[in-house]
């Protein structure tokens, strides 16, 4: 096991101006679970890769433990590469399935036998050590799978969205135990996906990268409670984040025809960059409904409503001046409509203008120009 | 003299064809792609039947009159040979990413006209009747008369079988990097290989985890070399454990056979000689380290720097084996280098005599195959069966039948020369095989177990039997194990299909014949270890492929 470094490193790829990575540092600490996550062509597959040693790095270094791996061979790194699509062969006993791989090392074998059984008992698979493949289950196959990686003991794990040529049923469960046997294992894993949700229930630590460049890191919660700026707020949480630009008018937000309390210290973050804007988010359970006379709320027509039993959900447009703001929304992804969770016994009628508060305490606001976190 | 790496100095962005290669561009970000409400397919080919295909269906339930029977390799995935017409489409069901990004991979390559499948159609969309979503499916060409290396290690007795594999691998493996193609996952059972005029040749089949990039770095490279050298030594020791490997293969050696070769082969391909003009002795050189290596020089690339003070020379190169690669082709006959030339003259004699030079030679050696082979060996008696290849007894025959001539002053013809090279000439062979069987023994101690259950009754007993319960496991079990189904019963299936054509009754008697044998080998005249069934199984299999729909419970497909 090792801390995983990436030293101010940079990626561009021959023949491209910008880089596909640029100038990231990133500490995975020894034994964490850390997932880099973010939209496609975000450089995160880049990363990994770089790590795995398929990438050259043009600037910067990657350090494995106390060891410079910048330039090392993929084989002499000590990593795994995880689900790389293992075949499971017929003929051999899973135990055999599990440990060729350090046969062929030249491994004693009381060791193999003895790491073969300490993976198979983390993965369940005591019982059928001794089994031919075609006697297990598809999900069990996929274990043994995960064993040929575990069993080598290597010092990171590397999983390069692992989940994605699994069928849905297969990729619930598969997360479930990855999760957990990576806790059980305790090997420093890094880990990438498009996915935020995955992210959110696998990770440590998530690192949300955007373009070549790294926009935060954190544990899950200080992600979604406290995103630095825009696009994390926009990209962590699912439904996710309203985000819409404002006027601040007497350090006020005015959406439409109401004004939203601000806090003086966010307020007086704003530069003449900002030209007097300011970005307001919150998530859809931090607001709630509000009687038409309460300050600090805002009108929204209801355009839609959910009813999920234990959740209602409004989605609506802002209204502006008694019309529909049309360039409020900078991110959400309900077809830029405002989304609210309430109680699914209060649902309004389609068509209805509703009053909403939102939560002040968890209230993100952000710069409309640098698009970073003010309060 | 410098070298200076032609493919790596030269690419910084993909190939113009590979970049306009099909309407499918998948990102690498799933979300998104919607799955179509509707049955979508994205096709290169415009057969209709494609739309008659029972979609709605898991691939695993289609009805077992669409499946053509042919052997499958190891694959994580459901994967089922199907008629669409007059083709066999290999069908793949997997996640409508991994499909879309699969089929435009492959049409990349082959539009970069690379030795992979070629890729036929996405199907998306697909639901069943109740509405339930199914995966996607991906759609390849059955490549014709290609052979997972499963069935091909269960029907040749050459030892460098193996070692043949691997170096059409390597060449596979280079010639796919030198266009920047980084494989991610290279193993046996994700190629196929054809029997063709250059031998095996491999073909990518499976490009899940591959990535085009307009040139690979070393770590790239290296990865795939290394994951190809585990993968290969865990293909090997696994059909060690099935017994399916002759005892002398050493795994390992052949894994570390790929690494060699493929670096080998990589610096002689790459690496570009520059020397002045006066030095041309140096291409001479060249071409002697290409020999060495065991390939031919097809072409020499040879320009001059600007200003005409160097030479560059980049070789392109064939493999060597010409004959027995040919009449591996022609018949499916996989013998030594010179009994092939020599059967090839024969059937070039046979051609000639028959007022057949107009015809396509393949078409002409079925007949020589059907007419004058089979008849031959199908004369070598029961206890010499073991003993003798029939590529040799053929070979010898024909020289016993120019000894008879000459002394005659007239043609003998071979069903006479037959007997009497029997009577006069095979009994030698007892003395020699028992001698042979000796040394054998001896040589064989250290590896006797595997030689044995390879060889003898144990094995021949086992592999039916785990045919057997494959066939029940697959029953019982559904879809599941069938990948691993197909690549068993393969090893029995081309025996026993081979019964459909004559040939298999000899084989059949073969087996039953090294069932009571002890001799597990023997060496022939040329050197090589060699066997009956080696000769008999590839015709088998071809029969297989024609006879596949009445052959169910031997291929056991479905």
């Amino acid at each position: 096991m090792a801390e995983v470094v990436f030293d101010h490193v940079t990626r561009i790829y021959p023949g491209n101006d910008e880089p596909s990575v640029s100038d990231l540092s990133l500490d995975i600490k020894d034994g964490e679970f850390l997932v880099l996550v973010g939209p496609s062509g975000c450089g995160k597959s880049t990363t990994l890769r770089m790590l795995a040693g398929l990438e050259e790095v043009n600037k910067g270094r990657i350090m494995i433990g106390d060891r410079d791996v910048t330039t090392m061979q993929p084989k002499d790194r000590d990593i795994a590469m995880v689900f790389q699509n293992y075949a499971l062969y017929p003929h051999m006993t899973v135990a055999d399935n599990m440990g060729f791989a350090l046969k062929i090392a030249g491994t004693p074998k009381d060791q193999i036998r003895q790491r073969v059984e300490k993976a198979a008992e983390v993965l369940d698979l005591t019982e059928y050590l001794d089994r031919k493949p075609k006697a297990l289950s598809g999900g069990q196959r996929q274990r043994v799978a995960m064993g040929r990686a575990i069993v080598r003991q290597p010092k990171v794990f590397l999983m390069d969205e692992p989940l994605s040529n699994l069928d849905a049923k297969l990729r619930v469960q598969t997360r479930t135990q990855i999760a957990a046997l990576q806790r059980q294992l305790n090997v420093t894993t890094l880990y990438v996906t498009h996915d935020q949700t995955e992210a959110l229930t696998m990770g440590d630590r998530i690192a949300v990268i955007k373009l070549g460049v790294l926009q935060q890191v954190g544990a899950p919660t200080e992600l979604y409670d406290r995103p630095e700026n825009v696009f994390v707020a926009g990209f962590i949480g699912s439904p996710s984040m309203n985000i819409n630009i404002h006027p601040v008018v007497n350090g006020q937000a005015k959406i439409g025809e109401d004004t939203i309390s601000l806090p003086r210290e966010a307020v007086d973050k704003l530069t003449p960059e900002d030209q007097g804007k300011i970005v307001v988010g919150f998530r859809p359970e931090n607001a709630s409904l509000a009687s038409p006379s309460e300050p600090d709320a805002f009108s929204l027509k209801v355009a839609n409503v959910e009813d999920l039993g234990s959740d209602g959900y409004i989605y609506g447009n802002i209204l502006t001046d008694n019309s529909v703001a049309e360039q409020a929304t900078v991110m959400s992804d309900q077809n830029k409509l405002t989304t609210i969770r309430v109680n699914p016994r209060d649902l309004p009628k389609v068509g209805d203008v509703v009053k909403i508060h939102i939560d002040p305490e968890k209230m993100h606001l952000f710069s409309p120009a640098s698009e970073l976190r003010l309060n | 003299m410098t070298s200076v790496n032609i493919n790596r100095a030269t690419a910084s962005s993909l190939d113009p064809r590979a970049m306009k290669a099909t309407s499918i561009k998948t990102t690498a970000d799933p979300s998104s792609e919607q799955e179509p409400a509707a049955l979508h397919i994205t096709a290169t080919s415009s057969n209709p039947r494609m739309f008659t295909l029972p979609w709605e269906r898991p691939l695993a339930t289609w009805p077992r009159d669409l499946l053509a029977n042919l052997p499958r390799g190891i694959s994580r995935h459901v994967v089922r040979f199907v008629h669409v017409g007059d083709d066999v489409y290999a069908m793949k069901e997997i996640t409508q990413r991994v499909a879309e990004r699969e089929y435009e991979l492959l049409r990349k390559l082959q539009k970069l006209e690379l030795p992979t499948v070629n890729p036929i159609a996405v199907v998306t969309g697909r639901h069943t009747r109740e509405g339930e979503p199914l995966e996607a499916m991906l759609v390849t060409q059955h490549l014709k008369f290609s052979l997972p290396y499963r069935a091909l290690f269960a029907r040749n007795l050459r030892p460098d079988t193996a070692e043949r594999l691997i170096d059409a691998l390597a060449v596979l493996l280079v010639r796919l990097h030198l266009a920047g193609f980084y494989w991610g996952d290279v193993s046996l059972s994700n190629v196929l290989f054809l029997r063709d005029a250059d031998a095996f040749s491999a073909f990518l089949v499976d490009a899940e985890t591959g990535d085009l990039h307009p040139s690979l770095t070393d770590g790239q490279r290296e990865y795939d070399i290394d994951l190809a050298r585990t993968n290969i030594i865990g293909e090997l020791m696994d059909l060690d454990s099935g017994n399916l490997l002759a005892g002398e293969v050493d795994e390992v050696g052949v894994g570390n056979r790929l690494v060699d070769r493929y670096h080998s082969l990589w610096s002689a391909l790459t690496d570009v000689d520059s020397f002045d003009p006066d030095e041309m002795w140096k291409i001479e050189r060249r071409v002697n380290r290409l020999n060495d290596l065991g390939f031919d020089v097809d072409e020499l690339e040879m320009k001059t720097e600007e200003g005409g003070n160097r030479v560059l020379v980049r070789p392109r190169v064939v493999d060597a084996g010409y004959a027995s690669r040919k009449l591996l082709r022609l018949t499916g006959l996989d013998v030594q280098e010179n009994q092939a030339r020599r059967l090839l003259n024969d059937l070039d004699a046979y051609r000639a005599s028959t007022w057949r030079q107009g015809e396509d030679l393949e078409i002409v050696a079925t007949d020589w195959m059907r007419e004058v082979f089979e008849p031959t060996v199908r004369m070598i008696p029961p206890e010499y069966r073991s003993q003798i290849e029939p590529a040799q007894f053929f070979h010898e025959v024909l020289t016993h039948r120019w000894l008879m001539a000459e002394k005659a002053g007239h043609d003998v013809p071979m069903a006479e020369a037959v007997q009497s090279y029997i009577s006069e000439s095979l009994p030698e062979y007892r003395l020699d095989s028992e001698d042979m069987k000796t040394i054998n023994e001896e040589a064989d101690a250290g590896v006797v177990d595997d030689e044995m259950n390879w060889q003898g009754g144990h094995a021949q007993a086992g592999q039916g039997e785990q045919a057997d319960r494959d066939r029940t496991d697959k029953d019982a079990n559904g879809h599941e194990v069938e990948g691993q189904d197909a690549a068993d019963s393969g090893v029995t299936g081309q025996t026993n299909a081979g019964g459909q054509n004559g040939a298999g009754t000899q084989t059949d008697r073969d087996r039953a014949v090294e069932e009571v044998s002890s001799q597990p080998a023997f060496e022939d005249a040329n050197g090589g270890r060699s066997s009956l069934r080696s000769v008999y199984a590839p015709g088998s299999l071809d029969a297989a492929a024609d006879q596949d729909d009445q052959d169910d419970a031997v291929w056991a497909s479905s």
